[in-house]
């Protein structure tokens, strides 16, 4: 059971917040009251907090962060290469023309 | 009215002599005149017979000017009849006139079945900015040519580039469109990679994981996390905390549908839960830190012990605790290390996931570089063995596969150095698959076990505990594996084995001799002999002393009975005087009172019985005169 979609909530939701989604949860009666009380109980105590938050959310910002970093420079430096940029070498070969006897 | 008719007959006339002449395009027009009021059939054919007729020419005439093909109608014609050799000759045309637009329109509209007509379509697409369709394209050419694999990597390039700009710039709903990027970016790698194209292949790696992650980010989401595991071997980080949790949890959440993942997220998990970046996310205090590691762990452990049933839960259980173990010591290890560039926190890993990330070399480093911090040799030979050459062999042998265990260890490369780990592990794997073969040999009677144990003196001279450990299996054990344990002990003791190994072939010795004994194999005379043989190589062991004693005893009687048994009671008395035990002295004495007793009951007369009680007396006399069972028979024979 995943206690943040049970009670709506995001890692970050304070005390305060779990006791209120657990409320509203109850009323919404879209998951047993056991499942909500789990739910709630898992992400009051301090240490099962830590567990649900590494178990059911993932994060992953900072990878992307880095890799956005890094493609952005390897592009750079591949967009000054002459290797791979011409102004339009694209002509139209005549290799295959023999295949329709044009 | 007459006028009428004779007016639709002349036109009638006009369109059959140009039907006739083959002029369909005027005909056509005669044809139509005349239909609308005859409404004939027979004009009806031949008017579809001079449509077909005119668009054929008009298409030849376009092919011959096809800059007007374009704004002609009668193109919708054309693939209205599916004509594709008119619809692909009017697109070349177009193509060579560079209107690629167009010429796309009519390409779409057919079925392309030669190189030339891919390669066109291909050229027009990436002529109006498609390099990645053109590129589909091509695909289809199995073409080597210089300059057309020079085109098909600047297409390569450019699809590149257009992807590029999606870089960062996703809404959450746009799923469809991530996954065509991913999709773009995985197989636009492969040309990459197929074309060495190295800087762009980089470039596609990040490019491609970037947005595989995107999309992992939607699927999480939606907690459809099988869709998530398709993507992980896709992702081409393996360096990243934040991937391996990815990974980790990933498996965890597969795991209870189906035990197979149960492996692959022991593969991460430890890893990632002794992660110094993943577990400062835990919490600020080192103590809380420590609380929410021990929950993680109790948790998978669940999942595990859930599957216990099964082989691959009870393997992972067992992989389990080794591995605990293993990072709980190299955790402690990388607290006050950092090996050389690299953070001593990422050499807290798996085995398993040590191989993926490559720092196997690095991690045994730093465990020989803290070899105080071992309990003992064999606690700093096992952790080092699970990050050797052999690592896979060790945990094989750990969940008791012995034959994986074993194939592993020989499949291992003999023309590389062999560390003291891998040594150890050689060692302790052919160890364990020689006794594992001993007590399952009923399976295998005829091999010889003793292969196995040529590696096992090193392996004992390096890790006396492991030697401890056989001697008291051995000791313990039932005895049906005495004969085996026997070669076993004697080949060891033959390879200076130590004072344990020889005093346990003694016992094992003496045991072997007894059972044969005991299943009248041999003679009692065999047995002792062969005690007194099996005291030899350890002759202060009490337990053979003490049993040859026994031995010797009950030999000595059996002799003395014996002789009594032949009437030779001089010989059973020498015998008696000769004994050093008491107790068969003891015994001697009842034979003489049991013969006395069987003389009385034999009803002979006085004269014999009292000459039968004189010969036991006399016989007595020699062994201990001063015995009561002689002054027994003196008074029975005074009674007489």
């Amino acid at each position: 059971m995943n206690p943040f979609k049970v009670l709506k909530l995001d890692r970050y939701a304070s005390k305060r917040e779990i006791i209120q989604a657990a409320a509203f949860a109850l009323r919404d009666k879209k998951y047993s009251a056991r499942e909500i009380s789990q739910a709630q109980k898992m992400l009051l105590d301090p240490v099962s907090n830590s567990c649900q938050v590494f178990l059911h959310l993932i994060d992953l910002d900072e990878t992307k962060n880095r890799l956005m970093e890094k493609t952005t420079q390897a592009w750079e430096g591949l967009a000054s290469r002459e290797t791979f940029v011409s102004d339009d070498p694209l002509t139209c070969l005549t290799i295959f023309e023999s295949d329709h006897g044009n | 009215m007459a006028r009428k008719n004779k007016k639709i007959k002349i036109i009638l006339n006009r369109a059959e002599k140009l039907f006739n002449a083959g002029n369909f395009l005027m005909a056509e027009k005669e044809f139509e005149k005349i239909q609308k009021r005859l409404n004939s059939d027979d004009i009806t054919e031949k008017l579809e017979v001079c449509r077909r007729q005119t668009r054929e020419i008009k298409g030849k005439e376009l092919v011959k000017q096809p800059h007007k093909a374009a704004s002609n109608n009668n193109l919708k014609a054309w693939e209205a009849a599916h004509d594709d050799t008119l619809l692909l000759k009017c697109a070349l045309n177009l193509v060579k006139c560079e209107k690629y637009g167009e010429a796309l329109v009519h390409f779409q509209k057919m079925t392309l079945k030669d190189d030339n007509a891919f390669y066109q379509y291909g050229f027009s697409l990436a002529k109006t900015g498609h390099p990645y369709a053109a590129l589909k394209q091509w695909e289809r050419i199995d073409c080597l040519d210089k300059d057309f694999t020079q085109q098909v990597c600047h297409l390569v390039f450019l699809a590149c580039a257009d992807l590029y700009q999606h870089l960062g710039k996703f809404g959450e709903q746009e799923t469809l469109h991530i996954h065509d990027c991913c999709t773009t970016a995985k197989d636009l790698l492969e040309y990459a990679r197929r074309f060495d194209l190295e800087p762009l292949a980089i470039l596609l790696e990040n490019l491609s994981s970037y947005f595989n992650l995107v999309l992992v980010e939607v699927l999480w989401k939606k907690q459809d996390f099988s869709a998530v595991a398709a993507i992980l071997p896709d992702l081409n980080i393996m360096d990243d905390p934040a991937i391996l949790a990815l990974y980790a949890k990933t498996y965890f959440h597969l795991a209870p549908g189906k035990e197979r993942f149960l492996e692959p997220m022991m593969t991460y998990w430890l890893t990632v839960v002794y992660s110094r970046e993943i577990s400062a996310s835990f919490s600020d205090s080192e103590e809380q830190r420590a609380k929410v590691q021990n929950q993680l762990i109790h948790i998978a452990e669940n999942e595990i012990n859930r599957h216990h049933t099964s082989e691959s839960g009870h393997s992972a259980a067992t992989i389990l605790a080794v591995e605990r173990k293993l990072l709980q010591d190299l955790f402690a290890i990388s607290q006050k290390q950092d090996h050389d560039s690299m953070p001593g926190s990422m050499l807290v890993c798996t085995p398993q996931y040590a191989v993926l990330s490559g720092v196997l070399d690095k991690i045994l480093d730093m465990i020989k570089g803290n070899r105080a911090y071992f309990k003992d040799t064999e606690h700093y030979l096992e952790t080092g063995g699970y990050y050797s050459r052999a690592w896979q062999s060790l945990y094989a042998l750990k969940i008791n596969d012995f034959k994986k265990a074993l194939t592993l260890a020989q499949e291992l490369d003999p023309t590389l150095p062999v560390d003291e780990f891998t040594d150890y592990v050689l060692g302790l794997v052919h160890f364990k698959c020689g006794l594992a073969a001993v007590e399952n040999r009923h399976k295998d009677k005829k091999k010889d076990v003793l292969n196995y144990f040529a590696l096992t003196p090193r392996l004992f001279a390096s890790v006396p505990s492991i030697e401890q450990r056989f001697v008291e299996r051995v000791l313990q054990s039932s005895g049906d594996w005495d004969i085996d344990y026997e070669k076993i002990l004697y080949f060891l003791h033959t390879q200076q084995g130590s004072d344990a190994i020889a005093d346990a072939l003694c016992i094992v010795k003496v045991r072997n001799a007894l059972k044969r004994y005991n299943s009248d194999q041999i003679h009692i005379r065999q047995l002792k002999n062969l005690i007194e043989k099996a005291t030899n190589f350890s002759p202060e062991n009490e337990f053979a002393i003490h049993t040859l004693e026994e031995v010797s005893v009950d030999f000595e009687i059996e002799e003395i009975a014996g002789a009594i048994g032949k009437n030779k009671l001089g010989k059973s008395a020498r015998l008696a005087r000769g004994s050093k035990h008491p107790k068969v002295r003891d015994r001697f004495f009842e034979f003489m009172e049991d013969l006395c007793q069987q003389v009385q009951n034999s009803g002979v007369d006085v004269f014999t019985h009292k000459v039968y009680l004189y010969d036991f007396m006399n016989a007595a006399m020699t062994v201990d005169p001063d015995h009561t069972v002689v002054s027994s028979i003196k008074e029975k024979i005074e009674r007489l």
